[in-house]
């Protein structure tokens, strides 16, 4: 266990350094490189990081086989390499706009952001804590996304940025207070921020946090084409302790556009929680199923990290 | 037994959570919650973070108890519920 004070719930005690708040999964490299893309203007960087996506795996081969690999598992008419191609290119664009390549203030983000479903979030958060359940699914930076047109949303993670130092328009949606920070190996580390977050919900907050990703015990698997999806359980213990109303959301790229979907909330919660856990795949499966068969080519995380 | 009541409530709520597969039969005081001992993830040490609220009536601030230090060991949860509940 850390017995380094300084480790204790960093974002919840304020401690957290305003900057850098960067990919702490991203190379020195990739970080370069987006800090270089950032001087072009929009969206030059994104494409840009979506060729070299591709570049990089013809020198990466162990990339180029699991993009062949995951492209040959899907059905549909979609011919492999051009589905692999698609996901490199996806993936590479991904990172930029993870780390905002280009995007100088948040009237940028929010000209290309369409909501879908934004009434199943304003309806629940009225009635008090609500839970947005995010995936490692499309492009990423859904709280920032909903923060620019005006969610108050507490993100469960980390928010990742370029590295550099942003406009001061960007400062009151990147405030790292509104977020709680459950990485790390140690579950007495994580506890700090599921606390955090069990605490925000039943004040009536809205919180973001990711149901799959690198942290946390399992909870239940969705089998996909290509390889099933790793849930956790972070979400549900929160879910349980606060019988907060559950939404469900994915995003995905449409041309220029960030489109994010709202889903309605699963099921009220079950007293017991192996009943809750069951209701809860039951509900989600077929959102899963429905992504991956229309877009698989923005499936990096079933790809590349399972 | 330890004569302590606080250790024996704790006790009893952590056996609860680990569940008696994982409750080892010499679950004592000093039996780690995590490695080497009773492997609680986050999850279950919420859940435990909960219950010991409402057992013993108090509030965790996580700004300022020692939460980490605290869930080392049964001994230590203990010694941080002592704590708040004389304050």
């Amino acid at each position: 266990m850390n017995a380094d004070p300084k480790a204790l719930l960093p974002a919840a005690s304020g401690r957290t350094e305003l900057w850098p708040v960067r990919p702490i999964s991203y190379s020195p490299a990739v970080k370069a490189v987006n800090r270089g893309l950032n001087l072009l203007p929009w969206p030059w960087g994104e494409d840009m990081m979506a060729l070299l996506g591709v570049v990089q795996a013809f020198a990466r081969v162990s990339r180029l086989r699991r993009a062949l690999r995951w492209a040959a598992a899907q059905p549909g008419a979609r011919g492999r390499w051009g589905l692999a191609l698609s996901l490199l290119s996806h993936h590479g664009r991904f990172i930029a706009m993870e780390a905002l390549v280009g995007i100088r203030e948040p009237e940028a983000l929010r000209r290309h952001l369409i909501v879908e479903g934004e009434e199943h979030l304003i309806k629940a958060a009225e009635k008090g804590g609500t839970l947005l359940l995010g995936f490692h699914l499309g492009p990423s930076h859904v709280p920032l996304a909903l923060r620019v047109i005006g969610h108050r949303v507490t993100l469960v993670g980390d928010l990742e940025h370029s590295g550099r130092r942003p406009g001061a328009t960007w400062l009151p949606f990147l405030n790292p207070s509104e977020s709680l920070s459950i990485s790390g190996r140690k579950p007495g580390g994580r506890l700090g921020g599921l606390y955090q977050a069990r605490r925000l919900l039943l004040d009536g907050g809205t919180l973001f946090i990711t149901a799959d990703g690198p942290f946390g015990s399992e909870a239940f698997r969705v089998p996909l084409p290509g390889g099933a999806m790793v849930i956790r359980s972070g979400w549900l213990a929160l879910r349980g302790h606060t019988r907060a109303p559950t939404l469900p959301v994915l995003t995905y790229l449409d041309g220029r556009k960030r489109v994010v979907t709202i889903h309605a909330a699963l099921p009220a919660v079950e007293a017991d929680p192996a009943r809750d856990m069951a209701v809860c795949r039951a509900a989600l499966s077929p959102l899963l199923e429905e992504y991956v068969q229309r877009f698989p080519e923005q499936c990096r995380s079933l790809a590349f990290w399972s | 037994m330890t004569g302590d009541s606080t250790v024996e409530r704790v006790q009893a709520i952590v056996a609860g959570i680990a569940g008696p597969r994982r409750t080892p039969s010499d679950l004592g005081p000093g039996t780690p919650l995590w490695k080497d001992g009773l492997w609680l993830d986050s999850s279950e040490m919420l859940e435990l973070i909960v219950a010991c609220e409402t057992e013993f009536g108090v509030v965790f601030d996580p700004a300022h108890d020692p939460i980490q230090e605290a869930l080392k060991t049964v001994s230590s949860l203990a010694g941080v519920i002592r704590s708040k509940v004389k304050r």
